[in-house]
């Protein structure tokens, strides 16, 4: 048997669900090196082990619950868990991840990796104690919500403190961008929820006391004591406790960054309105997802009386908020509020789910839904007091809910007539609440990122272009974004690859991604993890990881049927806005996209007309 | 850029008190809104940072856009970020001293 890494757990839990069999695997120790945790590892797995064209919510679908090595509570940004699985949403690579204690909770449980195969033939949850799992029966949980289907649980789990992923209503229903919820966090998008409900799974709760050793641990507290003096210094750290990710719903309206009204503008004009709004009824207090957080973004949040009473509860994040009033050209925070909890009740992506309301908005204004679906119901803009009803109708799959819980690429597909022309999304994932026309880049990694148009991994272009970040990738060949204006367009392809491979590589060692907006860069991170395992590893090493997984998850959404034409984006994410600060503002407009993709695939080393990796580039990367 | 707000102030409790002098650093998206990088303020000696504030919003309240300047609460609004000595400071009645260096940040933080 090879020899374990320090800073692991050193094993994997492996669940049959169709056969109840549960199986303790051993790590690879040269698997972990190549690709580390989290993503990395994960898409290793499912390039091997996923029947290629396999349906998502098959038997033989497999999900993968993924840590890093730094996924522990006293790494800066420890508390972080990745689940993979090829996505019901879009057919291609699928990722969700949450912060949260799961991540760290699994490791002092004994795992590194969950891998969940098979369909249990009735409801089922899986404990993981100390060690070793057992699975339960779990249909007393059946069609509740998420929070009583954890009431349900805490009756049943050890006295100990468990960690929980739960699937709500919309797991069960299929709903393509189902959740599952990581005790109150969101593993919100590309339907993670769907592929665990399709399992009959419908949780999993982890406990132990187990802690991993590291091969240095002088060197770890060392790294660790910089690294938080460094976070205390951060201004960066500071404004999202101050503020949460929320508090930049006033600047990201004014700057052209908020994507309203399904996208025909960048910016409404109401965000800083709102956001008083949200301070002043809903907000009760900062808190932090996981023990030992220093950034402490959560916002502990509630609706008082009125129309929507809504119990105190961890939300109103700047995603989800903004797609339940932007989006929708929704005033009235406290609807929006209110959606965003009932969205995380049901257990559906609040991005996705305000999408596709906003999809269905247009829809009917321009009279593209039968009359007899939406009877009953005014879809106009801005009409708050439907919101609730279709996050209902969608988890349930009733009457609309169930065309628009496909998301809006395959209910453009259906109602055809050019709704597709306002389908906003990238490889079917539906776009979350940063607009390209704020700075350029964004565009790049909307078109490329893995999983489609998501509000990870694209997210540092727009850091990077408007926010004038760098993550000390200056050092790696990025250019300094101070010397470059946001709607410059030529150039930006070679900077992006560096973004994406930098920036990934939180996923991949089991962090959260905001540590590193806060200043720890790869450096740092090379360092802790060199302390963790022994390894000597840099930074350039790191990055080479990113890039790995980042090509590997490519050549999976290829062999899934993934061609370059999935690498556009709609036609309206390019254009000037029809409304709004910036209609009069040619230069937001994204001129030459094909340019800056054709720069992106030169970077990269992807052939043109493929797409794919060229032979050098997958044998650089150990890929082929 | 020197601002001097007063050099003599009157406090509630009649007292006389001299001035000081603290030097604002404006850094980011707030630095165009400010007109410099360095600006050099004085104030009463004892002041506070609400007493900072207020005079920022005297002064540049109504050239500081709507969504990073709540003029009825005389605060920043959203994630701005105020730091003296690598520290953020955030209670307005935060004593400040002569010759402090203070550092406003506009900082990106939507996730």
């Amino acid at each position: 048997m090879a020899e374990q890494v320090a800073g692991y757990a050193g094993r994997q839990l492996r669940v049959g669900l169709g056969t109840g069999s549960i199986r303790v695997e051993q790590l690879d120790p040269e698997l972990l090196r190549k690709y580390i945790g989290g993503a990395g590892y994960a898409a290793r797995i499912l390039s091997d082990e996923l029947p290629r064209g396999v349906d998502p919510l098959d038997p033989a679908a497999i999900l993968v619950v993924a840590t890093g090595p730094l996924s522990l509570n006293r790494i800066p940004g420890g508390g972080s868990v990745e689940l993979c699985f090829k996505s019901p949403l879009t057919g291609l690579w699928g990722e969700a991840r949450a912060g949260g204690d799961f991540g760290p909770d699994l490791k002092r449980a004994g795992f590194d990796f969950l891998i969940i195969e098979g369909r249990a033939e009735r409801p089922v949850y899986l404990l993981v104690d100390s060690g070793s799992a057992v699975l339960r029966p779990a249909s007393r949980m059946q069609g509740r919500t998420v929070s009583e289907k954890r009431a349900i649980l805490a009756e049943e789990l050890p006295p100990t403190r468990c960690s929980t992923m739960i699937v709500g209503p919309g797991g069960e229903n299929g709903v393509t961008f189902a959740t599952v919820m990581v005790d109150d966090r969101a593993a919100g998008r590309c339907g993670a929820g769907a592929v665990m409900g399709s399992k009959n799974l419908l949780a999993i709760a982890v406990t132990g006391t187990g802690q991993v050793a590291p091969a240095h641990p002088e060197l770890l507290r060392e790294g660790l004591k910089r690294a938080f003096t460094i976070l205390k210094e951060s201004p960066v750290s500071a404004a999202f406790r101050e503020s949460g990710t929320i508090g930049d719903v006033p600047s990201n309206d004014d700057g052209g960054d908020w994507p309203t009204k399904n996208w025909q503008s960048n910016s409404w004009g109401k965000g800083t309105e709102l956001f008083d709004s949200y301070r002043k009824n809903n907000f009760l207090r900062g808190y932090p997802c996981y023990r030992g957080c220093s950034i402490a973004c959560g916002r502990r949040v509630r609706v008082e009386g009125g129309a929507y009473p809504t119990p105190e509860h961890g939300g109103a994040e700047y995603e989800s908020i903004s797609c339940f009033t932007a989006y929708v050209m929704n005033e009235d925070m406290d609807a929006a509020v209110h959606s965003t909890w009932l969205c995380n009740e049901y257990g559906i992506d609040t991005i996705s789910t305000g999408s596709a309301i906003a999809f269905g908005m247009e829809c009917a204004e321009k009279g593209l839904l039968e009359p007899e679906a939406i009877r009953g119901l005014d879809l106009r803009w801005g009409n708050g007091a439907v919101l609730p009803v279709l996050v209902r109708m969608i988890a349930r799959r009733e009457g609309i809910g169930d065309l628009l819980a496909q998301g809006v690429r395959a209910a453009a597909r259906k109602i055809g007539r050019g709704s597709e022309q306002f389908a906003i999304h990238v490889k079917g994932l539906e776009g979350p609440a940063h607009d390209p026309r704020c700075g350029k880049a964004l565009a790049l990694t909307y078109g490329t990122a893995s999983r489609g148009m998501c509000h990870i991994h694209p997210v540092e272009a727009m850091a990077w272009d408007r926010g004038k970040l760098d993550w000390g990738l200056q050092a790696h060949g990025l250019r300094d974004p101070q010397s470059l204006d946001r709607w410059d367009e030529a150039g930006k392809g070679r900077d992006v690859k560096v973004l994406q491979d930098g920036l990934t590589l939180p996923d991949i060692l089991g962090t959260c991604k905001f540590f590193m907006y806060a200043g720890i860069t790869l450096e740092i991170w090379a360092e802790l993890l060199g302390a963790l395992t022994g390894w000597d590893i840099t930074a350039e090493e790191l990055l080479l990881v990113g890039e790995r997984a980042i090509n590997l998850q490519r050549l999976f959404n290829a062999r899934e049927g993934a061609t370059p034409a999935d690498d556009r984006l709609p036609a309206r994410v390019l254009a000037l806005p029809s409304f709004g600060k910036y209609a009069e503002q040619p230069a937001c407009a994204i001129r030459d996209y094909e340019g800056m993709l054709r720069e992106y695939y030169a970077a990269r080393d992807w052939d043109p007309v493929t797409g794919l990796p060229r032979r050098g580039k997958l044998e650089q990367l150990g890929l082929a | 850029m020197t601002f001097v707000r007063e050099t003599d102030i009157t406090f509630g409790s009649g007292r006389k008190i001299e001035p000081m002098t603290v030097r604002l650093r404006v850094k980011g998206e707030l630095r165009g809104h400010f007109g410099a990088e360095t600006i050099e303020m004085t104030l009463a000696d004892g002041s506070t940072l609400g007493d900072l504030l207020s005079a920022l919003g005297e002064h540049w309240g109504r050239a500081l856009p709507a969504h990073l300047w709540d003029s009825a609460a005389v605060r920043f609004r959203g994630p701005v970020v105020i730091m003296i000595d690598k520290t953020p400071v955030r209670e307005p009645g935060t004593l400040l001293q002569d010759g402090q260096e203070i550092w406003l940040f506009k900082v990106l933080v939507g996730g």
